[in-house]
């Protein structure tokens, strides 16, 4: 049985120590940015970067069986329809496109759940890129193995 | 895909645009939010430095004053960006789509073209 190409126990052990960390810290960052300068799009960057962490501990092997990618990229159009959806809602109850509609005064708003939504977005879309930008790393990696071996023979 | 799959994705699109459409015709018969009135657009642009900053001149008072009650947001940056300009936020995220969509395009070619290029080699 094939398993992950054996990288060093450092960078591993670092990766499982911060793989956990990136992603919950980018949450907060998402779930926070009502209350913050925005946060969609930063926290969505952060959680994507833990893929770089996978890749570093565990290889092209790693990332290839932990990432769905077309679910990764049909999830990324899912949240750009909860976004203009939610944007819409705001239409129908009488208001402007993209007009908080809940105005009972506290902090329930309907600009968190957009930003939510921008967050899946950037979330699905920048893991979706790197994937893509690993794979052909990966690519060029065995032909290069291929032509050493190739010149050895 | 199936034929199930597919008369559910176009009834979902159908209804999307259908929403799109009537609430399209919602905007364009509703009110408008800040119409400029007390805005010196032309003096604005032609000097600038000496436009009178102190009185409160309509968007950018509106969006510092009125934060509270027209949004409901806590955070003045977050209510700009969600809701005052939640047009140019929805078209960052298509500007996204299309560059993940675009990227996806070229490398797929590239990696579908040199495993076409090894099975190739090995016919040979």
């Amino acid at each position: 049985m094939k398993t992950y190409k054996k990288t060093h126990p450092i960078s591993r052990c670092a990766s499982d120590l911060f793989l956990p960390l990136a992603c919950v810290f980018g949450c907060y960052v998402v779930l926070h940015g009502s209350t913050s300068p925005g946060g969609g799009f930063q926290g969505g960057v952060l959680v994507a970067s833990a893929i770089l962490l996978v890749y570093l501990g565990y290889g092209g092997w790693g990332v290839k069986h932990s990432f769905n990618e077309h679910m990764l990229h049909s999830s990324e159009t899912v949240a750009e329809i909860m976004y203009v959806v939610i944007a819409l809602v705001g239409v129908f109850t009488g208001l402007n496109f993209c007009v908080n509609f809940v105005f009972a005064g506290q902090q329930v708003d309907t600009s968190i759940l957009m930003n939510d939504a921008v967050g899946y977005h950037v979330m699905a879309g920048i893991t979706c890129l790197l994937i893509m930008m690993l794979s052909v790393l990966e690519d060029d990696k065995d032909e290069s193995s291929q032509e050493k071996g190739d010149d050895a023979a | 895909m199936s034929g199930t799959k597919k008369l559910v994705l176009a009834l979902s699109l159908a209804v999307l645009l259908i929403c799109g459409i009537v609430a399209g015709g919602r905007m364009a018969n509703s009110s408008p939010t800040y119409d400029g009135t007390n805005t010196d657009l032309v003096g604005l642009y032609e000097d600038p430095s000496s436009y009178d900053n102190t009185q409160a001149d309509g968007a950018a008072a509106i969006m510092v004053n009125e934060n509270l009650e027209k949004t409901a947001a806590d955070n003045v940056v977050f209510s700009v960006v969600f809701n005052f300009r939640g047009y140019d936020t929805m078209g960052e995220s298509f500007i996204l789509i299309a560059a993940i969509a675009g990227s996806l395009v070229i490398l797929r070619k590239a990696a579908h073209s040199v495993k076409k290029e090894d099975q190739g080699h090995e016919d040979l």
